[in-house]
Order: structure tokens, then C-alpha cells, then sequence
């Protein structure tokens, strides 16, 4: 009955492949990214206003966007930091588009994935990015320190240097505390804790993995979606972790297609949308188990994953949605991009009685 | 009213779509509102911009150490230096001892922990950084120079330069490696460029001094040397070039002579030297040279000579003679020389503009004697084709005869007149089989050289030749023979060349001097003495 509801508020096409939409954290406003045909960079800023949106801002950059994240900079400069098609991790300050702020030839291929913590006042510690690329590595960057990443994730000597699809910060609830989830082509999830410059924990999910997100950045690792291809997605309980199992996951199916992304309400850690290669919208809610631990045969603790309940699931696009972002600051409105070249600015109600 | 489960199903839909409608109403009206509100929020956040700065904890390489890189842990050193030193301060720089400020930062770690970063801005940071690499570069630099590796030195002080375009100390050193490489005006341009930088720096003054002088630019290099020894009077470096310097200066004013082209009427050729920028613009022009007494065709026409001259001795007769000589002209002059010949005929009434002619068609610039003996010999030819009688008259005639059919045929093959011993001897060897070509060769040496020309190596041979020469055709020759044999007794070592001589040449001397005793243009204290040298 009290079932949420997604609904279509404004959709608008555009002339270039979308890729990626985030909101501009305290406005009314979203970025999006891509590319056009003739392969040039598109960053456009729309307001929301009265039921449209209107286009403040219209750039062409020489190398096309693949994604982008405000994740660590401040409120006050809202700096939006972009991986490109070469390789390149730029950070743009939207108020002069002319030239980056920063600019670094971060990885030899394209950046698949970004992420940022430390900004925005979302988590503590340093302002940290993070990217991953098809050349294998996985490179954590400090804004303050250019050309050098503060860290380098890469496979050891002889190992294949697999794509990587994914990638997302965690564990930032101290200074010094940090984890970078890393996704990969084959279907390896890896744990790097930055606190440690160590592996901490790395699994396997059978099929590339598409998106990875802590349900959030700031706390102690609470939850990890992964999505997958094949139309699965995995939630791990990230709380307790057993020295041989690892961390408790349960898997669904969804959308019939690939799962191409997942993303935690802002307002709610336990309500997430997925995104499927069908052009689907899929909301779920994760419910905890009555013990989220429990000591097995040798008396050591492990974790207890939870169930997922799909609440709502509409159907926007015949084309896969390749990009979500809740606004933060307003519960339920959200902008989906999908590869039909629209962006649609969506709402959800009744996520505040769930 | 009971209703059927239909019914009610339906009804429910119906309020769940109203009560959606609904809710969706009050949301986007909500929403509404709150596009204000943000808005005011934004424009508020953009107005309080220069906030508090937000204390941000320190770039994560340096707490983890196992990840950093070498210039990384470097960097943090020349921060926290207690006294910062500014990046033109080359002389701090050098004294600046790394290792002692690398030890004095570990303690002061171990006191108090990491310390963060002392720059303000990244620009400030990134400056510092790239001056460090700079330095890098240079210490590389500066071991390929000790290795001798030129190229890969210079490679490493440009990439210096690049990082860090302030620093004196680069190109200095790099002028220094093409100073090794002998490129001097390299070297003087990457010295200017260092002197810019750091005017109070004395490497760079003495490379460029170097380079200067490497280039000849001798007053530039002094105003350098002296410019280092008022920055450093002991440096003994610069005193001892600078001395060097100005005696090289005093030589070239003392010697400005040298410069002339020719000297005297000689027409003797010296080198002189001129700076490349004085230097003649005119494009060199091809001089033919061609090699006598090696065309055996000059053999065959000497054997056809002597035949005819037998010849004319048996017919005696005039015209004969005549249509001979012409006839023998043409076979043994090729063409360019017929037209000499034709003009011959003309020279009756314009010995000098045949002259002139002649002079003209030979490559040699000759000297004002040389045209003088030409004339003389072409009015012997025309002499002799006058009146065939005496022409005829004797085997010396005949043979006197030669030197004037020889004379175009030697000029055609143009010998310069010899300014070292080793160019005569070189000609010698040509010559010394022809009596004739080399008289005349010897009569265009102005005997006042002889003591010059010879030096020490006046040899029986060539003296033999020479005293031969001067007897055969002591009639024809333009010179004096007293002053022959007295500059030739003035040539060193002359003496012993004179005590061997055989009988047969001493008779020859004889005979020469013997000749101006008749002659009585001499006293007879001067022969006296004359013979005394020749030791006859």
C-alpha cells in the first residue's frame, strides 16, 4: 500500500553519449559528462526549476569524460573531479570551465571509475580520489600533491593486469582509517586498506563487476554492494570479518540484464536503487538480521548477511542507464542518464516512511 | 451497501492513485519551495567563501612511508629547514650540507611526530620540488662530465634548465661541457645566459673568456679574465691566460705587415690570417693547373727542334726557313697557342699589347721583371724569324734560340716564383732536366732571397745546375750573374757545399767570373772575394 513510488519528473535529450550526472552538492543543479561523436569531452551544468531544466553551462573539453565525483572537495569550492578517455583525472572548478585546476596524466588507458572522500565534509582525513583504469591500476590521489598519487594499487609481478570497472572509498571514519574497494573485469573484489598500504580482503563474484559502493563512506564498513553482469548483485556485510570466509554476501537477481550500477539513498544507508542494462530502475531495502554475527564450530566470530526486498521497479529506457546520483540534499529527487542520450530527473515519494 | 472483493480491490487502487497523486502534488510542490531555499543556501555559502581554513590532515605519503618515493622524503628536508634559503642563493645552497639537515629533521621527528608541510600554496610546494629535481640533474650532469660522456651531461643540464630556468649553476656547467666539445660560441651564449642569472659568478666569466678566445674574439676575453680577477684577484687561472692573451694581442699589432697580399714586386705570396667575419664573400675561383715535363709531347717537340735545326743547317735557305719556323710553331703550340703565334707576327709593331695578351692568356700573375724578360725574349723571336742568317749561324744560336720558343710553352705551364726551399726543390725536380724552362724559373727568383730560400739545403746538385745554367746562357740572362754568385755564397752552410765541388764545376765558376772580369762592370776586390767563397 505505502509502496514508494518512482516517478519521471523531467526528461531531456541531448546531442552526446551521457555517461555520467552528478548533483552539485547544495544547489538545485547536476553536472552531467560525455562525450560527442566526433570523440570531444561534454561537461554541462542543468538547474532544476519549476518542472525543467535549463542549461547553465555548456563546455567541450579535447578528450571525452567517462566520470566524474565532487567527493573530495569542499562545500564552499565544489570542485568536480573527471577521469577521461586518455587517462587523464582533471579537476575542474565549475565557475571557470577554461582550464583545470588541476591536472594529471593519471593512467596510460581510460578511467573507468572515480571516487573522492574527505570533502564535503563526508568522512575525515585528507581529501582523497581515487581511479581506476583499464590499464589495471588503481592510483589514489591527494589534490594538494599533483603529478604523484599518494598510492598505486597494481598487480604483482607475472600477474595479469586485469580492466578495472569499479572502484569506491570506505572506512573513513578516522584520519588515519581508509579502504578502497576495487572492482575488476573477472570478477575480483579487492579490499586495499590505506591505512595499512595492505590487501585485506579479496574475493571473487564470478562476473565482472560493474559498481561497487559502501552504502557509506564516513562510518565503519557497514554494508558493500557490488553489481555484476549476468543480472546479479551482491551485498556484503563488511562488520565482522572471518580470517578464512571473509565477510557474509547475499546475492539477487535483477533486472535481467547487467547490473550496472547501485546507489545508496543519502538519507537512508539501507535503501538502494540498482540500474539495469534494460534501461530499469530497481529500489531495494536491506533488512538486518536479528544477529548480524555469530561464532561458527571453532568459536570465531563471522558475519550474518541480511535479505533485500525490492520496493519499487519501473522501467525508463530500452537502453542500459549507465549513471544514478541522489541529490543530497533534497530525499528522493535524483538524475538517471542512460546510453539513449537523455537525462531524466527522477523522483521517488514516500522514502521517508520505509 | 456490501461490496464484492472486486469492488473493493478497485476501490483501493482508486484512493492508492489519488492518495499518489496526491503525494506526488505536495512533493513537487515541495520541491518547489526547496529549489528556493537552495538557492538562497548557495548564494549564502558563495557570499561566506573565504571561511576558516578547515585544518586538513597532511598528503598521505607522508605517513606512509612505504609507499614514498626518494624525492618525496627529500622534500620534507629542505622544508623544515629552521632558515629557509631562497632558491637564487646559489652560494647558501652549495654549502648547504643535505645529510646534516636530513639528520636533524629525523630527531625532530622522533620529537614531535610528522610535521606537515610549511607552504601555503601548491605552486610554492611544486616550485621547490622542481628546483630539487634540478638539482638532481645537475649532480648527473656533472658525473657524465666526469666520465667524459659530453652528450649525455649536456642532455642532463638542459633537462635541469627546464626544471628549473634560475639556477646559474646549469648552464654554466653546460658551456663547460661544450667548451670540452670545442663548441665555443655554444659555450659563450650558455655562459652569457648563466652571467645573466648570477652576475657575481666566476666559473661562468672564465668559460665564456674561454670561449671567446677558443673563438679568436682575444679583447672580449680579456674584458672577461679581468672581470673574474676584480671578483677573485687570485685567481691564477685568469692571470696566466690574461697574460697569455695580451702577449698573442702585442704579436698580431707587431705584425700587421703579414696582412699585405703581396710584397715588394716579388709577387710572393703569404698567408695572413683574418676573422671569419672579414673574410671575402667572393666565391673561390678555379685556377687550371696543369703539370709540365710530364707531357711527353714537349720531348717529342725538343727532338723535332733539334732536327729541324740540323735541317736549316743543311738548306741555308732563308725563306725556307721561314715557312719551317711557322710551321714548326704550329705543330708544337696547341691551339690557344696558334693565336699567340699569329700574333707574333704582329708584335713588330705592338710588342707590348702582344705582351699584354700573352700575360693575359697565362693563369700566373706575372711579376714586372718576368714581363720585362718576356719582352726581351719575344723580340728575340722575332729576331731570329727577321733574319734567318743569324739565327742559323751557330749551335749557341740554336740553342739560344730556345729559352724564346720555350718561353710561351714555360709560361703556359706556370710556375710560380718559389717562397720556400721546398717548393724549389719540388720544381727543381721538374726542371732540372731542361736548361731552358729552368732559367728562366731561376731568373724570376730575386737573389736577394737565395739565403732565405735555400736555408740549409743549397746541394751540390742544384748549385751545379744553377752554375751550368748561368754559363749556357749567360748571353740571354736579365740578371746579374755577380749578384747570382754572390747571394748564393751568402747562403748558409755555402761553404761546404763550395769544398765539394768536383774540378769540372770549379771550372765552371771560373768561367762565370772570368766572364765579369770582361765584363768590368765589377772591381776586381769584389771577383777576388768572389772567388775566395767559391774557393776557385
Amino acid at each position: 500500500m505505502d509502496k514508494p513510488q518512482i516517478i519521471l519528473h523531467i526528461q531531456k535529450s541531448v546531442n552526446y553519449t551521457l555517461y555520467d550526472a552528478k548533483w552539485i552538492p547544495c544547489s538545485a543543479k547536476f553536472v552531467t559528462l560525455g562525450n560527442y561523436p566526433r570523440g570531444t569531452g561534454a561537461i554541462q551544468i542543468y538547474e532544476v526549476s519549476h518542472g525543467d531544466v535549463n542549461v547553465i553551462k555548456d563546455v567541450e573539453k579535447s578528450k571525452s569524460f567517462k566520470c566524474g565525483t565532487f567527493g573530495a572537495s569542499s562545500l564552499q569550492n565544489r570542485h568536480l573531479a573527471t577521469g577521461d578517455f586518455s587517462g587523464k583525472l582533471q579537476i575542474w572548478d565549475l565557475e571557470t570551465l577554461d582550464l583545470p585546476i588541476f591536472s594529471a596524466q593519471a593512467h596510460k588507458e581510460i578511467i573507468n571509475c572515480i571516487d573522492g572522500v574527505g570533502g564535503l565534509g563526508v568522512g575525515e582525513g585528507a581529501p582523497e580520489l581515487v581511479t581506476g583504469s583499464r590499464d589495471g591500476l588503481v592510483k589514489v590521489w591527494d589534490p594538494r600533491q599533483k603529478n604523484d598519487p599518494v598510492a598505486t594499487m597494481e598487480p604483482g609481478e607475472g600477474e595479469a593486469k586485469r580492466d578495472c570497472w569499479a572502484v569506491a572509498f570506505g572506512d573513513s571514519y578516522s584520519a588515519a582509517d581508509r579502504c578502497v574497494a576495487a572492482g575488476y573485469d573477472n570478477g575480483d573484489v579487492k579490499l586495499f586498506d590505506l591505512r595499512n598500504m595492505a590487501l585485506k580482503w579479496e574475493t571473487n563474484v564470478k562476473n565482472g563487476v560493474c559498481c561497487l559502493e559502501f552504502d557509506r563512506k564516513d562510518i565503519q564498513m557497514n554494508k558493500l554492494v557490488a553489481t555484476t553482469l549476468e543480472s546479479r548483485f551482491h551485498v556484503f556485510d563488511m562488520r565482522t570479518q572471518h580470517p578464512s570466509k571473509g565477510y557474509a554476501s547475499l546475492v539477487e537477481k535483477a533486472h535481467k540484464s547487467t547490473v550496472w550500477l547501485a546507489r545508496h539513498l543519502p538519507q537512508n544507508r539501507d535503501i538502494f536503487m540498482t540500474l539495469g542494462g534494460n534501461g530499469s530502475l530497481n529500489l531495494w531495502k536491506y533488512s538486518y538480521p536479528s544477529a548480524r554475527s555469530k561464532k561458527d564450530s571453532e568459536g570465531v566470530e563471522m558475519g550474518v548477511a541480511g535479505t533485500v526486498d525490492l520496493l519499487q521497479n519501473v522501467t525508463l529506457s530500452t537502453q542500459p542507464v549507465s549513471s544514478f546520483d541522489w541529490s543530497p540534499d533534497k530525499m528522493g529527487l535524483s538524475v538517471c542518464t542512460s546510453f539513449d542520450q537523455t537525462l531524466r530527473v527522477i523522483i521517488c515519494t514516500k522514502l521517508n516512511t520505509l | 451497501m456490501p461490496i464484492s472483493e472486486h469492488e473493493k480491490k478497485m476501490l483501493d487502487l482508486q484512493t492508492q492513485v489519488r492518495q499518489n497523486q496526491s503525494e506526488l502534488q505536495d512533493y513537487l510542490s515541495e520541491l518547489n519551495h526547496w529549489e528556493n531555499d537552495i538557492k538562497k543556501k548557495e548564494e549564502q555559502l558563495k557570499a561566506v567563501k573565504s571561511d576558516k581554513i578547515q585544518e586538513l590532515p597532511p598528503v598521505r605519503n607522508t605517513i606512509h612511508k612505504k609507499k614514498l618515493k626518494k624525492k618525496k622524503k627529500d622534500k620534507p628536508a629542505d622544508q623544515n629547514k629552521p632558515k629557509k634559503i631562497s632558491g637564487s642563493d646559489f652560494r647558501a645552497w652549495d654549502k648547504f650540507d643535505v645529510d646534516k639537515a636530513l639528520e636533524e629533521i629525523d630527531k625532530n621527528d622522533k620529537k614531535e611526530g610528522t610535521s606537515s608541510s610549511d607552504y601555503e600554496t601548491d605552486e610554492e610546494w611544486e616550485l621547490e620540488r622542481k628546483k630539487h629535481l634540478a638539482g638532481l640533474e645537475k649532480d648527473k650532469g656533472n658525473e657524465f662530465l666526469k666520465n667524459g660522456d659530453l652528450d649525455k651531461a649536456i642532455e642532463a643540464y638542459s633537462k635541469g634548465m627546464q626544471y628549473d630556468p634560475t639556477n646559474a649553476i646549469l648552464p654554466a656547467n653546460r658551456a663547460m661541457a661544450l667548451l670540452k666539445q670545442q663548441k665555443f660560441g655554444a659555450a659563450e651564449l650558455d655562459s652569457t645566459i648563466s652571467i645573466s642569472l648570477d652576475p657575481l659568478y666566476v666559473k661562468a666569466y672564465l668559460r665564456r673568456a674561454t670561449a671567446r678566445s677558443g673563438m679568436g674574439k682575444l679583447t672580449d676575453a680579456i674584458a672577461d679574465f679581468k672581470r673574474v680577477l676584480d671578483l677573485e684577484p687570485t685567481n691564477k687561472h685568469a692571470k696566466t691566460e690574461l697574460e697569455r692573451l695580451e702577449k698573442e694581442i702585442d704579436r698580431e699589432k707587431k705584425t700587421p705587415l703579414n696582412t699585405t697580399l703581396t710584397e715588394g714586386q716579388m709577387g710572393i705570396v703569404k698567408p695572413i690570417y683574418k676573422p671569419p667575419e672579414e673574410r671575402s664573400k667572393v666565391p673561390l675561383r678555379l685556377v687550371p693547373i696543369e703539370e709540365i715535363g710530364l707531357e711527353p709531347r714537349h720531348k717529342i717537340s725538343k727532338m723535332e727542334q733539334s732536327e729541324t735545326a740540323k735541317k736549316i743547317k743543311d738548306t741555308e735557305g732563308e725563306k725556307f726557313d721561314k715557312l719551317l719556323k711557322t710551321s714548326q710553331d704550329t705543330r708544337t703550340h696547341d691551339s690557344s697557342d696558334k693565336h699567340e703565334a699569329s700574333q707574333k707576327a704582329e708584335t713588330e709593331q705592338h710588342p707590348h699589347s702582344s705582351n699584354a695578351t700573352s700575360g693575359k692568356s697565362n693563369h700566373v700573375a706575372h711579376t714586372s721583371d718576368a714581363t720585362q724578360e718576356d719582352i726581351s725574349l719575344t723580340d728575340t723571336v722575332v729576331n731570329t724569324v727577321g733574319k734567318g742568317d743569324e739565327f742559323i749561324s751557330s749551335e749557341q744560336d740554336v740553342s739560344a734560340k730556345w729559352p724564346g720558343g720555350d718561353s710561351h710553352v714555360g709560361s703556359g705551364d706556370s710556375f710560380n716564383v718559389p717562397t720556400t726551399s721546398f717548393q724549389f726543390q719540388k720544381d727543381f725536380k721538374l726542371l732540372k732536366n731542361k736548361p731552358e724552362s729552368f732559367v728562366q724559373y731561376f731568373q724570376a727568383i730575386s737573389p736577394v732571397t737565395y739565403p732565405q730560400l735555400f736555408g740549409q739545403c743549397l746541394d751540390a746538385e742544384i748549385l751545379n745546375t744553377i752554375l751550368k745554367s748561368l754559363l749556357n746562357f749567360s748571353n740571354h740572362l736579365n740578371v746579374s750573374i755577380y749578384d747570382v754568385l754572390l747571394n748564393l755564397s751568402q747562403v748558409k752552410r755555402f761553404c761546404m757545399t763550395a769544398m765539394f765541388l768536383s774540378q769540372k764545376d770549379k771550372q765552371v765558376v771560373r768561367d762565370l767570373i772570368k766572364q765579369l772580369e770582361e765584363s768590368k762592370k765589377h772591381p776586381e776586390s769584389h771577383l777576388t772575394a768572389l772567388r775566395k767563397k767559391f774557393d776557385v
